[in-house]
């Protein structure tokens, strides 16, 4: 089921919203939220949700056998059982044919590939297990008595398909005890539809404007062509920096709206986004973007020991590296996270001191070229298109600078680009926080012409979404 | 006091909280009622066929596919489906800057059938080399079928053969919106109330010449009768030489009309080219629609009157009747906002002079019902308005005159175009029957020799007179039945 939907929106969200208040007990209310999460994924999954149950359920044991052998050799015993697992499971899932295609090309070979279909939403399940198991094992959190509560931790339908990677310890206390106030309801409300608005509105929008530059066409036969040997040097350009805008709006749109519904039941989970165009350094630009992948990765690879005395750079490759296959099984996904750690790792040399004395501009424009760029590897899978990118943004596939095609696609959408770029600012927790200095009165009258407007920008979104409904990209970060 | 300054503005504070939470919950609340028991969709103007609701098995839903289906159905037949679909052209319409000019491509792109002969005659199997590259598109335009019982008119009111059983009303339920003259580019130039949709007309001189030799071949086969064509031009002839990107492609109607009037043998040729470029700077074409209007028909309706020597009612002798709101087919192709924000005035001529009720027969020419030749189309269908005249496209009416007794009987071969001539002749021939070149199911032959049938008016546009699949079908008539 996809958020951006009709009927996720109108019938699977009211009526798991009135079931949940219609409840009092915590164990009652968690156990709304557990099979409204098992119903949400099994829509999209009839099948694969066995999967899922498989894996809450043997992690849920591994967790507590770490903590009744705690102290011996058993507990690292089933910690590596229960990793083995794990990864095994998301390296059958979404990189066998990867393996394959390697294995041939390496030695020639012709394995079949195994066209196994990505089970939604794995990728994210499986490090939100992997993190709690490992946060048992280090004693941060204790192992989860209740499999129903840890199976609701892992399925919890917000975040389940695409995110935030959220923290059984962040979450782990409100497992138990939680509270809705209305304020809760509303700051909820209102975040999950800004979110759908960022989705709908402007992510969608920049996906037409990004095609209209870079020339996709889909055939007859549903496939995507992608002309970007003839855009223009102006089109491959204000291509990239829409495509750049679009993953961003998407993916922290999907964020918003998961940690909006999350509010509406209780729950805090931590931001995934923080206004990453804003950054001075491609180092904060990942402090910025995708926060709970960024941190799970600093947290469980990059400061561990299995490097020895050479961990601080080799780490930094294993960051970088993972980083980009967790992204897709592709060697343009793995360039891509290699690039990003490359800088990472140039800015690291350099050192802070030296970074500091930077003026501002120079370091906003390098590090927002470098991002671009970076999104650039990211749209072009194909090894082919992307060196053909990288040459029409030169003009060296003998492109035209810029034509009257560029011209009137950009102009078609100028006013979405804009908005955009606007909306890539912080602009709204500014307003937010005038607002808390408000007296009360103004705090209500405000909370009141906000809600209005989100109402209003809900109202766009349904008209919008029926509008195009045969069309409506799921979200890109699903394919994760 | 002060103390309770502060209580005061802090219940301020929950009331705004309170309204806050209400007016989510009465939204979503609302829309929730709103998605489940409002009624749904069945029919759209924009879209000839919704999703539909999925049958359920086990192996659908194990895969998956009754689910996404259900999602789909659940979005496509939302209540009142059409009217959000509206409110996102005009959002879109904010999204940038609008063009003076825009293009669309709107077309199925399925292949037309090259005229019968072309593969065995050189001489027709080229194309006209004045026409540039692009003009090889005249092969994506649509196919229409030849086959009566299986057009893709579906959409159009079910009528019984029964007339006892018939449930013909004054409203037909879905009219037809039109589409099957409908080419494959659309452009639309200018803007506000000025903005006009046109499909952009490619001359093929192959496809022109072979609809002349098959109106003359039809000519041959009747004695005594005499046979006129009229081939009305798309608007594009008059109004597409301001478009950047197909102004070239102005005089392609007037060539395709030369090649046909040259062509014709045994035919009379009916300069409606000239009559309408009399009159460009009336409402002789719709700007929202692909069909011309009431007024355009008329100044057509005139030339043939003047050409076939029969009389004509003068202007003065209708009312010109305007019904406000019209956004008509090409709105529905190309869901532009420019369009659906700029309506027009629908016309029809009401004639001030006595009329009978024509009577209407299906197209395997079973009667079915009397009526007015012009119907009332439901304000919902606004993209459809066109099917006044003659209620629908497959019809057979045959209309008796009140104030002609000249002895002439008109027998009038048309496609949507010769519909809204059907008010306008009645001055001049005794009797007149309409019938479409596309669905009519009985031998026309037959037809003129049991109606005492002295004219034979061919008056079908000029899209129609170049399709070969359509222009087909004038040698089809001829043969049904034998």
């Amino acid at each position: 089921m996809l958020f951006a939907d009709i009927l996720f929106l109108f019938v699977f969200l009211p009526l798991c919203v009135i079931s949940y208040f219609s409840v009092k007990s915590i164990r009652a209310k968690n156990t709304v939220l557990l099979i409204s999460s098992l119903v949400f994924y099994a829509w999209g999954e009839p099948v694969r949700i066995i999967l899922l149950i498989l894996s809450a359920a043997l992690n849920y044991a591994f967790a507590i056998m770490i903590d009744l052998s705690r102290g011996s050799k058993q507990a690292k015993v089933y910690l590596i059982l229960s990793l083995i697992f794990n990864i095994g499971m998301l390296g059958l899932f979404k990189y066998t044919d990867f393996f394959l295609s390697n294995i041939n090309a390496i030695f020639g070979t012709s394995i079949p590939m195994q066209n196994i279909a990505l089970p939604l939403g794995i990728s994210f399940y499986t490090f939100q297990i992997m993190s709690y198991v490992i946060d048992v094992y280090w004693e941060k959190v204790p192992a989860q008595r209740s499999l129903p509560d840890l199976l609701m931790y892992v399925s919890l339908f917000p975040q389940l398909v695409a995110g935030p990677i959220v923290r059984y310890e962040t979450i782990a206390a409100e497992i138990k005890e939680r509270k809705t106030t209305i304020n809760d309801f509303c700051e909820g409300a209102t975040r999950l539809i800004i979110g759908l608005t960022k989705k709908v509105l402007l992510a969608n929008n920049l996906n037409l404007l990004v095609e209209a530059m870079f020339n996709v066409e889909t055939t007859s036969a549903g496939t995507t062509v992608i002309g970007i040997g003839s855009s223009t040097v102006v089109g491959a350009w204000i291509g990239v920096i829409a495509y750049s805008m679009q993953v961003y709006f998407d993916f922290s749109g999907y964020s918003d709206m998961a940690i909006g519904m999350g509010r509406m039941f209780g729950f805090h989970f931590n931001e995934n986004f923080r206004h990453p165009f804003m950054c001075r350094s491609i180092s904060e630009f990942w402090q910025r973007w995708h926060i709970s992948l960024g941190s799970f990765f600093r947290d469980y690879l990059l400061y561990l020991p299995i490097f020895g005395k050479r961990r601080k750079y080799l780490s930094l490759f294993l960051v970088w590296f993972t980083t980009g296959l967790w992204h897709g099984a592709s060697w343009s996904f793995i360039i891509w996270g290699l690039y990003f750690g490359m800088f990472i790792l140039l800015e690291t040399l350099a050192g802070k001191k030296f970074l500091k004395s930077v003026p501002d501009v120079v370091m906003h424009i390098y590090n927002k070229i470098v991002i671009i760029l970076g999104f650039g590897i990211f749209y072009f899978t194909n090894m082919t298109e992307m060196g053909t990118f990288f040459k029409a943004l030169v003009g060296a596939n003998g492109n035209d600078f810029i034509s009257d095609n560029t011209v009137v696609g950009f102009q078609s959408y100028i006013w979405i680009f804009l908005v955009s770029l606007v909306a890539c600012f912080p602009i709204v927790p500014a307003i937010k926080q005038r607002i808390e200095n408000m007296s009360y009165a103004a705090k209500g009258a405000s909370r009141i012409i906000q809600t209005a407007l989100v109402c209003g920008m809900l109202y766009i979104c349904v008209n919008l979404l029926v509008d195009s409904f045969l069309t409506n990209n799921p979200f890109l970060y699903f394919r994760f | 006091m002060n103390n309770k300054k502060p209580n005061n503005q802090k219940i301020f504070h929950n009331i705004s909280l309170a309204v806050s939470a209400l007016a989510f919950a009465v939204f979503f609340g609302y829309m929730m009622i709103y998605t489940l028991l409002f009624s749904r969709t069945t029919e759209s103007v924009y879209d000839k066929q919704l999703t539909s609701a999925p049958e359920f098995s086990f192996s659908k839903f194990f895969l998956g596919s009754y689910t996404t289906e259900l999602s789909k159905y659940f979005t496509d037949t939302v209540h009142n489906r059409d009217g959000f679909k509206e409110n996102a052209s005009i959002i879109k319409s904010y999204y940038g800057i609008p063009e003076e000019e825009e293009d669309f491509v709107v077309g199925p792109g399925t292949d037309i059938t090259p005229p019968d002969d072309t593969s065995t005659d050189p001489s027709v199997s080229e194309p006209d080399t004045s026409t540039p590259p692009e003009t090889s598109d005249v092969t994506s335009q649509p196919d229409v079928s030849d086959d009566p019982d299986t057009s893709d008119i579906t959409s159009e009111p079910d009528v019984s053969d029964d007339p006892d059983t018939s449930d013909v009303t004054s409203e037909p339920d879905n009219p037809n919106i039109g589409g099957e003259e409908i080419l494959e580019n659309i452009v639309l130039l200018g803007s506000g109330s000025k903005v006009r949709a046109m499909e952009v007309f490619y001359h093929v001189e192959s496809a022109a010449r072979k609809y002349a030799e098959r109106v003359n071949a039809f000519a041959s086969k009747l004695d005594g009768v005499n046979v006129y064509s009229m081939v009305v031009p798309k608007q594009c002839a008059y109004y597409i030489k301001d478009s950047k990107k197909y102004g070239y492609t102005a005089d392609n109607s007037l060539k395709t009309d030369t090649v046909i009037k040259n062509n014709l043998n045994g035919v009379t040729y009916v300069d409606v080219y000239g009559a309408l470029e009399k009159h460009i700077s009336e409402e002789i074409y719709a700007r929202t629609d692909h069909h011309w209007t009431a007024l355009g028909a008329f100044y057509a309706a005139e030339e043939f009157a003047k050409t076939a020597g029969v009389p004509f009612a003068s202007i003065d002798q209708y009312e010109l009747n305007r019904r406000a709101g019209y956004v008509g087919t090409m709105y529905t192709y190309t869901k532009s906002a420019k369009l659906l924000n700029n309506p027009e005035d629908f016309l029809t001529l009401v004639p001030k002079f006595q009329t009978n009720k024509a009577l209407f027969y299906d197209k395997n020419y079973k009667f079915i019902t009397e009526h007015d030749v012009m119907w009332t189309i439901a304000d919902k269908y606004k993209s459809g308005w066109y099917s006044t005249f003659l209620g629908n496209d497959d019809y057979i009416a045959k209309i008796s005159s009140a104030s002609c007794n000249n002895g002439r009987r008109l027998l009038v071969i048309k496609d949507s175009y010769g519909n809204a001539l059907s008010p306008l002749l009645d001055y001049s021939f005794e009797q007149i029957i309409f019938c479409d070149l596309r669905y009519t199911n009985v031998n026309i032959v037959d037809l003129i020799n049991d109606n005492q049938i002295t004219d034979v008016l061919f008056a079908i546009c000029s899209y129609s007179a170049v399709n070969n699949n359509i222009s087909g079908r004038i040698d089809t008539l001829t043969t049904i039945g034998k």
